[in-house]
């Protein structure tokens, strides 16, 4: 069923692409909505779709479009389709309410942001991936020159996501390793080899108008045929016309990271034990750098100062449930609890599964090379993108519930110690140990906000009726 | 050791009259601890309470399946004051009279009944006749006194600033007894911690029975012609009944989420219609005796695996016309209903399938809430925010009064080295 709808999805739900090394996200206005949609139908013709192609003959650039919800609106898709999508999609991302939510207040509200707000919003994003600088330089070159033309302008300037030494993130620890793939793909495989574990999960937990965990439809964008009278979309039900089968919901977060004050705290509470810092920073995140889980390996990293990748995934917390091991206020157990919130294990891990997404970020920004302790001014973070169905019970869930929540699985006062809503230095986190737990006082921000929104990534054929409405 | 009483008083309001009840509560909800008419924590018994208007004919925006709405459902607005209280009813209308007679005079005078003149006695008494008593409701924190949870979140803080000056640093203590004995100094040395150096007196046999004899009996009674109206509803009306397709109103959801995700507990309050018929009244009614039947027995903190409800109740109105429900829950809307459907979602089938528009159950109890969207989609539509709502412990969840609780518990209990870590595992 879904191998028949590749030549409809946009590659980048299915691959990382992590064979192209570099990438770029242009943000972009609708300055003329009918030059741009001329635009939106040649991009519609050469965006990378999820067909594989044969590893010899794989393209040196692909390509990937979404859109916001103003940004359908200055297109020109009429109000009653727009006002067919989900609420949080259609609200924005920078709303008070969803600023609530996610946790984004004081340097993080939106207000601060240098895009995505009311100051600066974005229509467009157009995501280039290339095989490397050379070849990012020119497609982008190319592409930026033609916007004019196109009736589209540059919204916001936002640092490429160029080639990084390896898969580690800028604190320094391997990233993306507890990933969900999805159901009847080869991505299972893949997952499996790489990780030694995988979680399927029925498409629509990432694709609109697909079944979803529920075993239900994850809702659509059904509008009425008379808006597509040359039968571009497929239809469903209600005799509607699907504009968002195919579709998924693209959450993008501009996370800037502050690599050295990171390490800086970690060493002060080590009180300058190199290796107690790269525990205590372990025990934040709940991984050890090279990812290897700390409920597998709780005093040390197995593979430590080698260049040995522990991708090992396949784990639980059933033999560490009091988090001496992995705490359970660290930030992968918070972002997965997997089977940790009762009342059977099976039980929790069936409901942490409802709120699975699909990451596809990628760091910006340069390596802080040599020392750690030293920041050298230069700015680097993450592009945190993200794939799901559904913003609340997923994307904003994980965020609103687990992450943020400053009663996490019995826990009080204190909330993510990376991506928590850190006030003021004031932060805490409890790091169980017997028989007397250790408690981090003034944690302060180590990650901030600087932009974000939430997009639309339509099927090509909804690429099409946008472009020929 | 309390009993808690779980209750709303319903009043219908006059319709004239609404803006002046309206200004009254925003007044209480804007300053709950100092405002002039009703201030919840002088009272010292109360757990959780709110306010709500119901506006009238609220289902008139609603599109029914077919056809306007039913006149049956159009109804006065209404108001409910949601009580979740220390000890018995009639007590605390005393109190409510001793230490907010003006309050209460004021909000009475709003209603369509109000009698003509308002001295104590008339209110007391137009005050009880409107008492109306959950017909199934759950206590997540049995016999605790609202003082003991308020006490023992105190407790605890003493003892986690100890904890972090012994381990001021990365370096572990290594001496359980130890580290233990240096607390109970420091807690001994705070005269307002005093409370600790007595346990709680535990609920007694009768304590735990008592409550549940009249639930036992009121199962037994309505076992069979629950029985029958079920297998009727299941053969007939369920496969036709209409369910709501329709999209959640939006203006309500920036209203609730204005109000929601302040502090550790939500509030949830919702009034639906229940189907017509007497089938229905009965599959209503004995659904909702067999699952008060079934919270009597969940006295540990959770209610079909779920943690995080404090208090929360379903109450027949109208003659059983509607169905309200109120609950204050720890942490997000969303994990409130996702557990709902996780782990409860039979027994919310049970009783909201019996409501109108509910998604589509079989045999009462499948289906129905598993349709996780349009169960949460109907479960907002028909959710009102409150006007009032006041915690009496905004930063304790459900699973940190057992945790206080058991820090306290064994304070001073003379413990082994193995029982002081357990013990200490409590931080």
């Amino acid at each position: 069923m879904l191998e028949k709808n590749r030549d409809d999805i946009q590659g980048m739900i299915f691959s990382a692409y992590v064979h192209l090394e570099c990438a770029a996200y242009l943000l972009l206005r609708v300055t003329d909505a009918a030059l741009a949609r001329k635009w939106v139908g040649q991009i519609a013709n050469e965006v990378t779709n999820a067909v594989k192609p044969p590893k010899d003959h794989r393209p040196p650039v692909n390509i990937n479009i979404a859109f916001t919800a103003t940004g359908l609106t200055n297109l020109g898709v009429p109000e009653a389709v727009v006002d067919t999508f989900s609420y949080p999609f259609r609200s924005g991302m920078a709303t008070e309410r969803r600023a609530n939510i996610l946790g984004d207040s004081d340097a993080n509200h939106p207000k601060n942001w240098e895009w995505g707000n009311d100051q600066k919003p974005v229509d467009v994003v157009l995501m280039v991936f290339a095989q490397d600088e050379f070849v990012l330089k020119d497609e982008l070159e190319r592409r930026k020159s033609q916007l004019a033309a196109n009736g589209l302008a540059i919204a916001a300037e936002i640092p490429i996501a160029g080639r990084q030494p390896d898969s580690r993130e800028h604190f320094g620890f391997n990233d993306g390793i507890g990933q969900p793939t999805i159901a009847e793909t080869d991505q299972v495989q893949r997952q499996q080899e790489r990780t030694h574990h995988a979680t399927p999960l029925p498409p629509g937990e990432v694709l609109l108008g697909h079944e979803n965990v529920y075993g239900t439809m994850t809702p659509s964008v059904g509008i009425d045929p008379s808006l597509d009278p040359k039968n571009v979309l497929p239809p469903c039900s209600g005799g509607k016309r699907d504009l968002g089968f195919n579709g998924s919901y693209l959450v993008f977060r501009q996370m800037e990271q502050d690599v050295a004050t990171f390490w800086n705290f970690a060493n002060q509470i080590a009180g300058g034990d190199e290796d107690v810092a790269k525990l205590i920073g372990a025990k934040m995140v709940g991984r050890w750098e090279s990812g290897a889980s700390l409920a597998l390996h709780p005093h040390k990293d197995p593979n430590a100062g080698t260049d040995t990748l522990d991708r090992f995934n396949d784990f639980n917390y059933e033999k560490d449930p009091e988090g001496y091991g992995c705490p359970v206020g660290s930030h992968v157990r918070r972002a997965n609890p997997r089977d940790t919130l009762g009342p059977t294990p099976d039980i929790a891990t069936n409901s942490a599964n409802r709120h699975r997404i699909m990451r596809r970020g990628r760091s910006y920004g340069h390596r802080l090379e040599g020392d750690r302790l030293k920041d050298d001014g230069q700015k680097r973070g993450l592009h945190f993108i993200c794939f799901n169905g559904d913003i609340e019970r997923q994307f904003e869930f994980v965020q609103q519930t687990w992450i943020n929540n400053s009663n996490f699985a019995g826990l009080g006062d204190e909330v993510d110690p990376l991506l928590g809503d850190q006030l003021s230095c004031s932060g805490i986190m409890t790091i169980p140990s017997d028989p007397l737990r250790f408690r981090v006082h003034n944690l302060c921000r180590f990650v901030t906000i600087r932009g974000g929104a939430y997009f639309f990534l339509p099927g090509i054929r909804a690429l099409r009726w946008i472009a020929a409405m | 050791m309390m009993h808690h009483s779980v209750f709303t008083f319903v009043m219908k309001v006059d319709p004239g009259r609404c803006a002046q009840l309206e200004s009254v509560l925003n007044a209480i909800q804007k300053d709950r601890d100092g405002n002039p008419y009703l201030r919840f924590k002088e009272l010292g018994c109360v757990h959780f309470a709110s306010f709500t208007i119901f506006p009238p004919d609220d289902t008139g925006e609603f599109e029914p399946c077919s056809g306007p709405p039913r006149e049956d459902r159009r109804h006065e607005p209404v108001l409910v004051f949601e009580n979740n209280i220390d000890g018995p009813i009639p007590k605390y209308v005393d109190l409510l009279l001793d230490k907010a007679f003006d309050g209460m005079k004021a909000i009475v005078m709003c209603c369509s009944d109000t009698p003509a003149t308002l001295e104590r006695a008339v209110l007391r008494k137009y005050l009880l006749d409107h008492v109306v008593k959950a017909g199934a409701y759950h206590i997540g924190t049995p016999w605790r006194p609202v003082k003991s949870i308020q006490d023992e979140a105190r407790l605890r803080v003493t003892v986690e600033a100890e904890a972090d000056k012994q381990r001021g640093g990365w370096k572990s203590v290594t001496d359980a007894r130890e580290a233990r004995a240096r607390i109970q100094e420091v807690v001994k040395a705070q005269p307002d911690l005093d409370f600790a150096k007595k346990p709680e007196r535990p609920p007694s046999l009768w304590d735990k029975w008592g409550p549940r004899i009249g639930p036992i009996v009121n199962g037994i009674v309505a076992l069979v012609p629950f029985a029958l109206a079920w297998a009727i509803v299941t053969l007939t009306t369920e496969r036709t009944d209409c369910e709501w397709k329709g999209a959640v109103d939006e203006k309500l959801l920036d209203a609730l989420g204005e109000r929601e995700d302040k502090i550790a507990q939500n509030h949830m309050c919702n009034m639906n219609d229940v189907k017509s018929g007497w089938i229905r009244q009965m599959t209503m009614r004995g659904i909702l005796c067999l699952a008060n039947l079934v919270a009597r027995f969940s006295t540990s903190g959770t209610l079909s695996g779920i943690p995080s409800i404090h208090f929360a109740h379903w109450s027949l109105l109208d003659g059983g016309k509607r169905l309200l429900f109120l609950s204050n829950f720890d942490g997000s809307w969303e994990n409130y209903l996702d557990d709902f459907i996780d782990k409860a979602n039979k027994g919310l089938t049970g009783i909201w399938s019996n409501t109108w528009g509910f998604p589509r159950a079989y045999g009462l109890l499948w289906g129905g809430a598993t349709n996780a969207e349009r169960f949460k989609a109907i479960a907002r539509q028909k959710q009102v925010p409150a006007r009032v709502f006041f915690s009496a412990y905004k930063g304790v969840t459900v699973k940190q009064v057992f945790a206080n609780a058991a820090i306290r518990k064994d304070l001073y209990t003379n413990l082994d080295a193995d029982g002081a870590r357990a013990w200490l595992r409590n931080l």
